[in-house]
Order: C-alpha cells, then structure tokens, then sequence
C-alpha cells in the first residue's frame, strides 16, 4: 500500500516535470519566433532598425540583466540540494524581489522610449521591440508572483518547477539582449 | 534542480557578472556603426557563455538530461549565429 502511494507520488511528480518541459519549448518556440521576426525585419530595414536602435538604453538593459541573473543565483539556492526551508523560502523571497525589481525598471525604460515609438521610421522597429519585451515582461512578473506564492510553502518539488522556468526566462533575456539592443 | 553547493552557485554568479561588466564594456564600442565586427561576434559569444553557465549551473543540468543540456544551449547558440550573419552580411554589404 504504502509502496503503491510512493509509486504514485513519484509518477505526480515525472508527469508535473513532462509537462512543464512541454511548456518550456513552447515559450521558447514562441519567443524564437518573435527573435527570428525582429531579426529578419531588420535586415529588410537596416538603416530604420539601426537608427531606432539608437533611442534605446543599453545600459539601464545591461543593469537588468545583472537584476535577473542575481535572481536566477538566488532561486538556483532555493533549488539546492538540502537546502533548508528557511534558506528556500528566503532565495525565493529574494529572487521574487528582484523579479519586480526588473519590472520596475523595464517600464521606466519604456518610459523613457515611448515617445519615439510614434515616428513612422521606426513602426517596425518599436512594434518588435515592445511586443518581444512586453512578452518577455509580462513572464518576469507573473512567475515572481508565483516564486512569492511558492516561498509561502517550499515544497521541493515546487521550487523545482518554478525555479526551472525561471532560469528559462533568464536564458531569455540573455539571447534577447544582444539582439535587440546592440547587433 | 541545481546539484552545484551555495559557494558553486556564488562563484558562476560572480562570473556571470563579470561578464556582464564586459558586455556592457563592449557596447559602448558597439554601437559605433564604424565598430570592426569582431566585437560584435564578442559580444554575442559572450550571451552565449552566459547562457551555457545557466543551463549548467543554475538550472543544473551539467550532470542531468543531455537532450535537455544540449538542446537548451542550441537554442541561443542558433540565435547568435543568425544574429552573427546579419552583422556579417550588414558588415559586408556595407564594404561593397
């Protein structure tokens, strides 16, 4: 009986990890796609793109990369093998907290380059660029809501779970960074 | 789930931060449109160690999956190379 139960649990977990593997293909399948969107477009365009480009902020990009990555160090804690509770639930506080930390200033960065948005030079550019960030934007801050969620009660198989995608938003980042704001 | 201990996960933080601080070195000279593109090809080479150290590190998968390893350092791989042609083609065309 006892054995059954531990069978079962372990098929929960096995299908609950297949799944969200199948989720994170498809994130990555979509935001391959919007890349490969924004990279084809800009070879149509290049002086439009490359000009446009210019009204971005690279380095306020490059500080939230340094935001996310420290996230992602602190979730890949809450992960560890034998980590405590206390120590689990204090990763994901603190990666969840900087998780909102990107957001913030995400928008004051869009804040800053809205207004350039408009010009019709750069409809193509902006278009891209706000739909692949926003994507982007919209997973930061729905999975830090769950990090948050997941601290109130670390169970091992659920700082899993979220922590893997988190890392896959972060790996994200990484390859869109470069794309959109530099090459 | 990371099998790398809290001081292991501190020093691929520390690293990737580091490489950060380079990229951003980089971009200054980057976004010059007269930049050789050698430092574009450097700073796409760099995203895709970044991304190598998370798959590895954080995300653990150095001794885990190999289909999950090597599929989740090809996809920026792919990434950076299109975006490695573009600079190339955008480079030579702008020579011809």
């Amino acid at each position: 009986m006892e054995n059954a139960m531990m069978a079962g649990a372990a098929g929960e977990e096995e299908a609950d990890t297949f799944i969200l593997w199948v989720l994170i293909w498809s994130e990555l399948a979509a935001f391959g796609i919007l890349i490969g969107a924004f990279l084809v477009a800009s070879m149509i365009a290049p002086a439009d793109f490359a000009v446009a480009r210019l009204h971005l902020k690279p380095a306020i990009a490059a500080l939230n990369t340094l935001v996310l990555l420290t996230s992602g160090w602190q979730a890949a804690v809450a992960a560890g093998k034998g980590a405590s509770v206390a120590t689990r639930r204090r990763a994901l506080v603190l990666a969840a907290l900087l998780g909102f930390a990107f957001v913030a200033i995400k928008i004051y960065e869009y804040s800053t380059e809205i207004r350039f948005a408009g010009e019709a030079a750069f409809h193509s550019f902006f278009e891209l660029y706000f739909i692949l960030t926003g994507f982007h934007l919209v997973h930061v801050g729905f999975v830090a809501v769950i990090l948050l969620i997941v601290a109130w009660r670390p169970r091992p198989a659920n700082v899993d779970l979220v922590t893997t995608l988190w890392h896959v938003i972060d790996l994200v980042w990484i390859v869109m960074f470069p794309i959109l704001y530099l090459v | 789930m990371s099998d790398r201990g809290p001081q292991q996960l501190k020093k691929t933080w520390m690293i990737l931060v580091l490489m950060v601080l380079a990229g951003m070195l980089l971009s200054f000279k980057v976004q010059d449109p007269a930049a050789p593109l050698v430092l574009t090809l450097a700073l796409l080479t760099l995203a895709v160690l970044k991304a190598r150290l998370v798959v590895l590190d954080f995300l653990g998968l150095r001794s885990g999956s190999r289909v999950l390893r090597v599929g989740l350092i090809a996809w920026p791989l792919f990434f950076a190379l299109a975006a490695a042609a573009k600079a190339l083609i955008a480079a030579v065309s702008l020579s011809g």
